[in-house]
């Protein structure tokens, strides 16, 4: 291959022939145009692709969940009336249940090893049979949501500011054949479980069909800007083929916004017409003393209130919930039999789906605008165009470029944005919410460094894991480079590469090795220990001993790349300089202390803060090591901000943390750059 | 200020001898260069002069005292290396400052030493600069300064001029030569540049692998080198060497050979072999001339090199490379053959198969 026009970087290593494409006009590579075109093609069709499927993955997701929020609150409506231990009456309300609500198929209550109330009369009371495979699944699951119930009574008690639950009071799964969603609930009265709700319901609402059209469309974009593309410079394709893609990405988005408006419209009129349907069927009002840390209620707002909670108890602002809390379903109303009220709802989301559908496109036309604004000035400015130009004649280094610079772009910045913004939000099941600074305030305004999730203390406890790890590093690190330089040594090589072995393990593994070295039973540690009179320790049952463990095995792992940078610079240091230093009077101390220290720290300096940060990062040893242990009190910042994330299901207070440590180690590395400047190039 | 000698020294590396029994004296203010080709052992000397490497054998003296034992921070020397040696993360005041510092002199002590060395090598407006700020001459000279201040009592220096241009290498020289006529200290300086060691020696050491070749003043070699290795080192253009063989020409002894016979100067007689052995004849380049009556030797010119003031002609004579430095005058040109004739009393006379000088060389007369 052979670019026709590509002057400077023709990689072909030839003597370029003479005179050809600069004083005469350099033919039209009309085969680069051609292929060009092609490639535009592929390139959109596979990006429309994409898009299709992320957006199809997105919206089984969205449907997905949709359908369960629906299943739970169904569920929940049933544990509510069950909650009054009336099973007359709730087996009256129950068995209408399959009639009046759609896509419910069955429901029962299980109290204790008895199925109290079943939507089938027949099965209304029957003991569970000890046997059967099915039964005893079913009582394992009230066994699990029995203990949830009291996790979070516990919790509670706790920690009384707590306004939700710690655990989610839900099981939910697809069935194997898919087409059924298993929901249990527990039946709570008092705070104390009662026994168990098991729903199953099928998917209901039709899913809209994937949007083939804006593919056949754009196959038909592709058919007819191919002929175009021919008749286009290389340099007025590229223009082309950015605008396509422009246009491409707005349609897409506009479509998809569109798409997912009327999805969501959709299951909530279907939720607006399940919650009439439930108060039609006699499950609204009844029930008496909810659980709910918001305290209960009785009648028809004590349900509604039940309601427009999301799985962990906490209020949800979806419109089904707004609907419910203003104005609460009673039996016979009119409105529900009439499904009048499930219209309302409908309409009041519509009407606000098509105000966030043509806000985005506000928004895109604004962004365009300004692009286009931005490229006239930029255009009289000649700066674009001259942008351009460099753009085409290093296009070959830029395609070079390209997958490192998507690579970049979709593995690094994409995750920093998004993180960054996510910290702006707080999550309500599954929404998105712009929370404004709150999550900051509430991470940053906890003085109360008594508990191990605060910040404050998590900051200290990570400040001194850090400045250990560092200077253990560095001291051990430079101790060994000192040994190892010595060129009297006998098989340095060796050495070194056994030195360097801590290094080359996965850090995960070593961080399990020490781990089981560690174990107060069967560990080394402690078997060594025994050797010289020493009680066995338990190493993760009080802070300093678990503490310890982390250190160590962090040491372990970090000595040999300060020992591999400590080497290297003292090997760049010339002889020279120490005889001269000897000649100057200098004895073996006052070289190293005048000499050798000086100059290694432009090596070592930036090794330092990079230890630093990498240490200030350190998640697998925390976590695998001692995990924290005892009660995240030697979790660090970052593992604290995962567990905020992954276990206590806080993402954008989790994001707000994580933004507050690349803050943090941001301005370390500003500041200690600033101040070791001077330490940059001794040598040239 | 002292005096220095080393005394039967060797060195050896494994197996390798690089100094072989070396005995030297320096006197107290002297300047002695030693001079020689690589590898012919003369920086492993000036570094057991420093105490950088041990001898294998012999004595070291400083002064009076047996320093042979000695760490070089015990000896009170002060060295220039050949790649300066500047402390790179050190401005040039800390660089001259640092032995100062290390012997803990009072400050005032410090500055004022400092300050003066700054004056003589006029470095005061470099002195906050740290050594990557300056030019080649420039931390040369810090490198020296770095060994004045230290009033030690031997200055070494380790071929300081063989990182330099041409044109630098000249100022420097003199400069040296200068600080040496100032202080009037006793010098070491090790190079391979024999111009440099003719320029600057009161005394001058030749080495060749391991072995002194020959010591004494600058023009004693030239006039008088001991063989043939010191009378073709030093000398520039090198000296032109004919094979030839003694025979008797109407009783007066002759040395003939191929393209020439000449006259066996009168200083060389009294130590010559029966007639029939064989010699090599020195002849220098600037000891021949145009012939303008009887005529010594016939050269077939291959290269004319004017260089101004002197025409440098480079040929053969019988076969064997001669070059002949001649009066720009002259006009000569590549492919013609230029007549010569020699200052005989200039002439010397070598033992073929020794190299060793005949007689004690034509100065002994002049």
């Amino acid at each position: 291959m052979k670019p026709a026009s590509a002057g400077k970087l023709v990689p072909t290593g030839g003597v370029p022939e003479p005179a050809e494409g600069r004083g005469a006009p350099a033919a039209k590579p009309a085969l680069l145009v051609t292929r060009g075109a092609l490639h535009l093609g592929i390139a959109g069709l596979l990006a429309t692709a994409v898009l299709l499927l992320v957006a199809g993955g997105q919206r089984q997701n969205d449907l997905e969940d949709l359908q369960q929020l629906r299943a739970v609150r169904i569920a929940r409506a049933v544990a509510y009336e069950a909650a009054r231990d009336d099973n007359a009456a709730t087996q009256a309300a129950v068995a209408a249940l399959p009639e009046a609500v759609s896509g419910v198929q069955s429901v029962l209550v299980l109290k204790g090893t008895q199925i109290a109330v079943h939507s089938d009369a027949a099965q209304a009371g029957r003991r569970l049979d000890r046997e059967s495979d099915a039964d005893k699944a079913l009582f394992d699951r009230a066994a699990r949501l029995r203990a949830t119930v009291s996790k979070n009574d516990d919790e509670r008690t706790r920690n009384p500011q707590l306004d939700r639950d710690a655990y989610a009071e839900v099981e939910a799964f697809w069935r194997k054949d898919a087409a059924r969603l298993v929901t249990s609930v527990p039946v709570v009265r008092d705070g104390a479980f009662k026994g168990m709700v098991v729903l199953e319901t099928s998917p209901v609402g039709v899913p809209a069909p994937i949007p083939w059209s804006l593919l056949v469309a754009f196959v038909v974009l592709v058919l007819v800007g191919v002929p175009v593309a021919q008749r286009l410079s290389g340099a007025q394709l590229l223009g082309a083929g950015a605008a396509l893609l422009v246009v491409l990405l707005v349609a897409d988005t506009l479509l998809l916004a569109r798409w997912r408006g009327a999805l969501r419209h959709e299951v909530v009129a279907e939720q607006a017409s399940t919650a009439a349907a439930l108060a039609n069927a006699g499950l609204a009002g009844q029930g008496a003393g909810a659980a709910g840390p918001a305290g209960p209620e009785d009648g028809p707002a004590g349900l509604a209130h039940e309601l427009a909670q999301d799985v962990f108890h906490r209020p949800t602002n979806d419109l089904v919930a707004l609907r419910l809390a203003s104005a609460p379903p009673t039996p016979g109303t009119v409105a529900y039999a009439s499904g009048a009220w499930a219209a309302d709802v409908s309409e009041a989301f519509f009407a606000e789906g098509r105000t966030a559908d043509l806000r985005a496109l506000w928004q895109w036309a604004l962004g365009i605008g300004l692009v286009t604004l931005l490229g006239f000035v930029l255009g009289a400015l000649g700066r674009l165009r001259r942008g351009f130009d460099a753009l085409v004649e290093h296009r070959w280094a830029y395609a070079y470029l390209a997958p490192a610079m998507v690579g970049m772009v979709v593995l690094v910045f994409v995750p920093v944005a998004v993180g960054i913004v996510l910290g702006f939000t707080e999550r309500r099941y599954n929404v998105f919410e712009f929370a404004g600074l709150a999550n900051y305030v509430a991470i940053l305004s906890d003085f109360d460094v008594t508990h191990a999730d605060n910040f404050y203390f998590t900051f200290g406890v990570t400040v001194m894991w850090t400045v250990l790890n560092v200077l253990a590093h560095v001291g051990i690190g430079l101790f060994l480079a000192l040994l190892l330089n010595d060129q009297m040594l006998k098989a340095r090589g060796l050495y070194r590469v056994i030195l360097i072995i801590p290094w080359a393990i996965p850090n995960y593994i070593t961080a399990l090795i020490w781990r089981g070295l560690f174990h107060k039973q069967f560990g080394a540690v402690n078997a060594f220990l025994g050797l010289l009179g020493i009680e066995p320790v338990s190493w993760f049952q009080s802070f300093w001993p678990a503490f310890t463990t982390n250190v160590v095995t962090n040491t372990w792992l970090g000595f040999p790349f300060m020992m591999v940078v400590s080497l290297g610079a003292l090997q760049s240091i010339p002889p020279d300089l120490y005889e001269a230093a000897w000649v100057d009077g200098a004895n073996r101390w006052q070289r190293f202390r005048f000499v050798t220290i000086p100059l290694l720290m432009p090596a070592l300096v930036p090794a330092v803060i990079n230890g630093v940060v990498w240490t200030f990062n350190m998640f697998n040893i925390i976590y695998l090591v001692s995990g924290g242990a005892p009660d995240g009190k030697t979790d660090i910042l970052i593992t604290e901000a995962f567990r905020w994330a992954f276990e206590r299901d806080k993402y954008g207070y989790a994001a707000a943390y994580s933004t507050l440590i690349f803050l943090i180690l941001l301005s370390f590395t500003l500041v200690t750059n600033r101040i070791t400047g001077a330490t940059k190039g001794a040598f040239e | 200020m002292a005096s220095a000698a080393l005394e039967h020294v060797w060195k050896k590396f494994g197996e390798t001898a690089v100094v072989k029994d070396l005995s030297l004296t320096i006197d107290d203010g002297d300047f002695v260069v030693i001079v020689g080709p690589s590898g012919c052992g003369k920086t492993t000397t000036l570094r057991m002069v420093a105490g950088l490497e041990k001898p294998t054998d012999g004595i070291i003296r400083i002064g009076p005292k047996d320093v042979t034992h000695l760490t070089p921070r015990e000896r009170d020397t002060a060295m220039v290396f050949q790649s300066y040696a500047l402390y790179p993360h050190m401005t040039v005041f800390e660089n001259m400052a640092f032995g100062l510092r290390l012997r803990h002199l009072a400050d005032d002590e410090i500055k004022k030493r400092v300050g003066e060395a700054a004056d003589m090598l006029e470095l005061q407006p470099y002195l906050g600069r740290k050594p990557k700020a300056l030019s080649g001459g420039q931390r040369q000279r810090v490198a020296m300064g770095r060994a004045i201040v230290r009033h030690a009592s031997v200055f070494l220096f380790d071929e300081p001029l063989s990182n330099l241009d041409a044109k630098l290498r000249v100022e420097i020289r003199a400069e040296i030569a200068k600080l040496h006529l100032r202080l009037g200290i006793t010098m070491v300086y090790v190079t391979h540049d024999q111009t440099e060691a003719m320029t600057l020696a009161k005394k001058m050491v030749v080495m060749k692998d391991g072995l002194l070749q020959q010591v004494g003043s600058p023009l004693e070699i030239y006039r008088s080198p001991a063989n043939t290795f010191v009378a073709g080192f030093v000398g520039s253009p090198s000296m032109n060497f004919l094979s030839g063989e003694l025979v008797s020409v109407g009783g007066a002894p002759h040395v003939k050979g191929e393209g020439f016979d000449l006259p066996v100067p009168a200083a060389s007689r009294a130590q010559l072999g029966p007639s029939g052995s064989k010699v090599t004849v020195g002849i220098r380049p600037e000891h021949v001339r145009p012939a303008a009556g009887a005529v010594d030797l016939q050269q077939s010119v291959e290269v004319v090199e004017p260089l101004g003031s002197v025409i440098h002609v480079l040929g053969t004579v019988g076969g064997r490379p001669f070059t002949s430095a001649v009066e720009p005058e002259v006009v000569v040109r590549p492919g013609e053959r230029l007549a010569l004739s020699v200052d005989h009393d200039r002439m010397h006379l070598f033992d073929a198969t020794t190299g060793v000088a005949l007689g004690k060389g034509p100065e002994a007369r002049a």
